[in-house]
């Protein structure tokens, strides 16, 4: 069999069976609770490759291996520094917000400040947000099977945009989450051969420093400073502490206790295809070292550098990879719309059924919009994933992260919090490349942010208690007070 | 990739110049053809289509312990082009450059031939390639370098991926890159006893990696030590 052939088999496989499980769990993803959150039910190790599988995205399978092909090591520490975000969602996110049997994060804006503005400004903001990282994942799909599948780009961008959003379509969080397991067995498992055998070819960490080093000894020490890495591990780790479709995780876990397991069996899920993904970038240098674009590290990688099977399951969890945070993103834009927006501004007395009838017309709506952006194939995959997660740190992680923590946050300091957000990082980044002062647009963003957030609040009306009794109830020592 | 579109994510500041790491060669065609001999001897023509036809090009190859390369030739029409060292190891370059100037253009394409011979069973053979990356074949995202392996007994290619041709002793494959080095099995050459390390500055990337795999190796105990304990309230 041919290695077209062969790949186009091995997703049609993958298709199938994650049709399956969308089909097998259709009848209860026609219930809200079923559609958004996959009924309450998943444990530590599923919610983990379901935290996992959403976070590591095309922009680490494709993007972070083509940014360790022209930069090296160094970015490699972002994975160990994002964990930091995990952290804080462990400590001030996760437990406060599993006390809240919500669906979406726009439903704890409404919840926690007891205002219809902000989570209709939530679900709006989510939704620009999620379609640039959309097309992120759209452009690595393109790119793949351009390579792979012998396809000309644009119908490569428009298959991608089908198959994710079939079967989010079809199962909602259930699809999700147990395609997220299927995601990570794929990765770990293709990742376990491919290293060893890569590993073994290019000399091993001692035939790999000597070859780097000689190229351009950035590539073994330090490309990016200290300063940029932790800039951009908080910008994308504080980011998925508020990030909706991790909240929409959280939500869909069986308790806080799994919550918190959850994380850290992300954790492990992570570091394995960390180590992966810095070995595929750093032995590509070294193997190929002219590519023409970074971003064809994996598809060159796959295609033609590791062996027949071993390459096709790199190649496979790589489509599992953009195909599943697509979904996990549309499903979030999914909700914004039918739950948020629709089931609760527009229409407030819909029905269950006809809601997740809105959410499924979302997801074919808004399937397409990234697909325009994927077109122009802007820049590098992972410069768009940060991008995305610069945008969603800067609006959401005060209102949420601090608002969970700070009973005296009102409707309208989280509104004044989330506009002067979004507004300062899109402002400021126009301003780039050369910031001013060095000053990122996620930590200017941020900032203003918190200002307006607790200066806003000062000036309003507090919440009423009886909202606040379920985030800050009376024996809870973790919360501050007025 | 745009200056504007790495400027658009606020990319520049972070890429630097990686996004191009090196220069645009004029060529996007090439043929490779590596025959193997039993006892382990390699000869490689490469053919570069180039457009236009410079009048010097670098070369650049990755060496490989106790396989040196020699007799390296550069000839474009039969006129052979003069090789001056230029860098030494581990990626060792060469400029070649016409010995009339400018270069004529026939068309003809830019060849190096090489020999080396691979003193173990499995063997890396270094591939000599332009320092650059080469232009896009037209509807495609990359170059078109096609890359023919002939074992004269047995032998196969372990890496890159070459499917095996109708001739049981021919591997073949179409890439979009030169690849550095092709690690070839030869079950017939001597297995000499050989250094099998590149000699060099790794750059510290042995304890640099080393130290990034502890860090994740002691997060996750601790994580699980400090937030995995069963507490009152874990509903």
């Amino acid at each position: 069999m041919s290695q077209v052939a062969a790949f186009w088999t091995a997703v049609g496989s993958y298709m199938a069976v994650a049709c399956g499980i969308g089909l097998w769990h259709f009848r209860r993803a026609s219930r809200e609770e079923g559609f958004h959150v996959a009924g309450r039910s998943l444990g530590p190790v599923v919610g983990g490759a379901t935290l996992m599988a959403n976070q590591v995205s095309a922009g680490a399978t494709i993007g972070i291996v083509g940014f360790h092909y022209y930069s090296g090591l160094s970015y490699a520490w972002t994975w160990p520094l994002v964990w930091v975000g995990w952290v804080v969602c462990a400590l001030l996110v996760a437990p406060k917000i599993r006390r809240h049997a919500g669906f979406t994060l726009p439903d704890y804006f409404e919840a926690r400040y007891d205002s219809r503005a902000a989570r209709g400004l939530s679900a709006v903001f989510v939704l620009l947000a999620y379609t640039v990282m959309l097309s992120a994942q759209y452009q690595a799909g393109g790119l793949l099977l351009t390579l792979v599948g012998g396809l000309d780009y644009t119908r490569a961008v428009v298959l991608v945009a089908a198959m994710t959003t079939v079967y989010t379509f079809l199962g909602g969080m259930y699809s999700n989450a147990y395609v997220g397991v299927l995601k990570a067995a794929l990765l770990l498992g293709g990742y376990a051969m491919a290293v060893p055998f890569l590993w073994s070819h290019v000399g091993g960490l001692h035939g790999l420093g000597v070859a780097l080093t000689a190229l351009d000894p950035r590539l073994t020490a330090n490309w990016f400073g200290w300063r940029q890495l932790i800039s951009i591990s908080l910008a994308l780790g504080l980011g998925l502490a508020a990030a909706p479709y991790e909240i929409a995780a959280i939500y869909s876990m069986q308790s806080r206790r799994a919550t918190r397991l959850a994380i850290g069996w992300s954790f492990v899920f992570q570091a394995c295809i960390g180590v992966g993904v810095l070995v595929f970038g750093l032995s590509m240098r070294v193997l190929v070292p002219h590519l023409p674009e970074p971003d064809l590290g994996t598809p060159m990688l796959g295609t033609s550098i590791l062996p027949f099977g071993i390459g096709l399951l790199v190649l496979l969890a790589a489509v599992v990879t953009f195909t599943r945070t697509g979904g996990a993103i549309l499903l979030t834009v999914a909700s914004a719309v039918s739950h948020d927006l629709y089931g609760t501004l527009v229409a407030p007395g819909a029905t269950d059924r006809a809601k997740v009838l809105v959410g499924r017309g979302a997801v074919l709506l808004f399937s397409a919009i990234p697909v325009a952006l994927a077109f122009r194939q802007l820049t590098l995959v992972n410069f768009i994933v940060i991008f995305a997660g610069k945008l969603i740190v800067s609006f959401l992680f005060v209102p949420v992260v601090v608002g969970l923590n700070w009973k005296r946050a009102t409707g309208a300091g989280a509104i004044a919090s989330m506009l002067g957000g979004l507004g300062t990082c899109v402002g400021w980044s126009l301003l780039g490349p050369a910031y001013p002062a060095g000053i990122d647009p996620w930590e200017i963003a941020t900032t203003v942010s918190l200002v307006l957030f607790v200066a806003v609040s000062r000036r309003t009306a507090p919440v009423r208690q009886e909202r606040l009794d379920v985030f800050f109830p009376a024996d809870d020592m973790l919360s501050t007070g007025s | 990739m745009t200056a504007a579109g790495l400027s658009w994510t606020g990319g520049s500041g972070l890429a630097q110049t990686g996004a191009a790491p090196t220069e645009t060669v004029p060529s996007h065609r090439a043929e490779i053809e590596a025959v193997v001999a039993h006892d382990g001897r390699a000869t490689v023509h490469e053919r570069f289509t180039l457009d236009p036809m410079p009048s010097t090009i670098e070369l650049e190859w990755l060496v490989a312990p106790c396989v040196p390369l020699e007799e390296l030739t550069v000839t474009v029409d039969d006129t052979a082009w003069v090789v001056e060292a230029a860098d030494g190891g581990p990626w060792m370059r060469v400029r070649a450059m016409s010995p009339i100037a400018p270069p004529t253009p026939t068309g003809a394409p830019l060849v190096i031939v090489y020999r080396a011979r691979l003193g173990q069973r499995t063997a890396t053979l270094p591939v000599v390639m332009p320092r650059g990356t080469l232009t896009r074949e037209p509807g495609t995202r990359g170059a078109a370098i096609d890359l023919r392996v002939t074992f004269e007994s047995d032998g196969r290619v372990r890496l890159p991926q070459l499917a095996a041709a109708s001739n049981p002793h021919e591997w073949r494959a179409r890439l979009l890159a030169v690849p550095s080095m092709l690690r070839l099995e030869v079950p017939d050459a001597s297995d000499a006893a050989c250094g099998t390390a590149l000699s060099g500055s790794t750059g510290g990337l042995e304890w640099r990696v080393s130290t990034f795999v502890a860090t994740m190796a002691v997060w996750i105990p601790l994580y699980f030590w400090r937030f995995g304990r069963r507490v009152g309230t874990d509903a």
